[in-house]
């Protein structure tokens, strides 16, 4: 009888261990980023984060190459970490494809503070980040960093790798030089 | 007993006669010293002014031998002037002559000329015609030739402003462009090397287009390969001025 107690006793300590440990937020192995279930808990290092729906910026393939649609409040993913952003305008310009405007509706950016702060049941699958937006130069180009937020300035931007921002670049730089030389040319 | 002790001593003169023959010795020694003072002095001065008089006679002398030398040598002149001027009036009597001469002559050379010239005044009334439409052909030719040197120089300038445009893309470069500023300096040389000819032919033209146009593809080939460094280095700012240019 008093070992059946004992061992029911353990069970609920490891139990009521578990149940504790699963209430913290906590991020995903190897990133900055963590996701949120509702009844969660706000842990102490990441007080002062934001949450926002898991949204990711929209992958377009194109005939010569592949790039990417920002949006408001998209979360940088890893992979696109180092891509160059373009505005659509600029990568008008680049490229020749015209990008449809984005027009995405500024959305909640949930606070994650205090620390023990719990996770409302609607921002359940939300993502916790800190709160970095990419530095933006000159109005038209930035360099993405993987788990940064996606602000409201570039939404409907387009992220390109190094090589194709290299090739297209290079591009521009013949095209607009072999019309100056053309209209000096005709002069 | 002093005044037999002073009477006792040597005896001072008394009379006149005495005190002269006393005095005497003194006296002659004095008028001896300035005697001689003043020889001294006069022998001092006179022997000044015979310098100086000296130095004049020189002077004169000198001036005086310059003097009798121009005299000599206007003398001279003079007689030449003079054999000249007798040499010119046998020349004027002569001259006189043959223009008397000429005169007979040349009332019948006129009588004769007249006439010629009315002759010539048909031929050249003739030949007007000829001559102005000769010259207006010469004329249309140098006009074309003038144009088409104009026109060349005009391409050669174009070619000297594409490459000014160029030089600042070529200062703008930021990797070596050492090479391409050599370049561009020795074809903006060339050009107006070209450009100063006073024939201008088209071989060289043709050479002078080739030589800009692919120094404008090197230019534009080492921009276009600068741009694609700045994206692989993330050079933003750099590209973004890239994506500015109008």
């Amino acid at each position: 009888m008093n070992q059946m107690r004992t061992l029911g006793t353990i069970a609920f300590a490891f139990g009521l261990v578990a149940l504790v440990a699963g209430c913290f937020t906590k991020r995903e192995e190897g990133t900055n980023h963590a996701g949120l279930k509702a009844g969660m808990q706000v842990s102490d290092d990441m007080e002062g984060w934001v949450a926002v729906p898991n949204t990711q910026p929209k992958e377009v393939k194109g005939d010569k190459f592949t790039y990417y649609v920002l949006s408001t409040h998209n979360i940088v993913p890893a992979k696109l970490a180092g891509f160059q952003a373009v505005s659509a305008k600029g990568f008008e310009k680049l490229s020749g494809i015209k990008v449809p405007e984005q027009k995405t509706p500024e959305g909640e950016l949930w606070a994650m503070k205090p620390a023990g702060r719990t996770v409302p049941k609607d921002k359940d699958g939300w993502v916790g980040v800190p709160l970095r937006f990419p530095k933006v130069e000159g109005g038209a180009m930035a360099v993405l960093e993987a788990d940064t937020l996606i602000s409201k300035e570039m939404d409907g931007w387009v992220a390109i790798d190094k090589e194709t921002s290299a090739k297209l670049f290079s591009e521009l730089e013949t095209k607009q030089q072999t019309i100056d030389k053309r209209a000096s040319e005709k002069k | 007993m002093s005044d037999a002790g002073g009477s006792a001593g040597a005896r001072l003169p008394q009379t006149f006669g005495e005190k002269l023959s006393f005095a005497a010795p003194v006296l002659l020694a004095t008028l001896a010293v300035a005697v001689l003072i003043s020889f001294v002095l006069v022998w001092v001065v006179s022997g000044q002014l015979r310098t100086e008089l000296k130095k004049v006679e020189t002077d004169l002398t000198t001036k005086n031998d310059a003097l009798n030398k121009e005299l000599t040598e206007e003398k001279k002149k003079t007689a030449d002037l003079q054999k000249k001027a007798d040499e010119l009036t046998a020349a004027n009597v002569d001259l006189n002559k043959k223009n008397e001469d000429l005169k007979n002559n040349l009332g019948k050379a006129v009588t004769e000329l007249d006439k010629t010239s009315k002759s010539l005044a048909k031929i050249v009334t003739d030949l007007g015609d000829f001559t102005y439409e000769g010259q207006k052909q010469v004329d249309a030719t140098q006009n074309q030739g003038l144009a088409q040197h104009e026109q060349k120089i005009k391409y050669i300038e174009g070619r000297l402003e594409i490459l000014k445009t160029l030089e600042a893309d070529v200062n703008t470069l930021k990797g070596d462009t050492s090479e391409l500023k050599k370049e561009y300096v020795v074809l903006k040389g060339d050009l107006g090397k070209v450009r100063d000819k006073a024939e201008i032919t088209d071989k060289d033209l043709s050479d002078l287009t080739e030589r800009s146009r692919i120094f404008q593809l090197k230019v534009l080939s080492a921009r276009a390969k600068e741009a694609a460094e700045q994206a692989r280095s993330n050079d933003i700012k750099s590209l973004v001025q890239r994506l500015n240019q109008e």
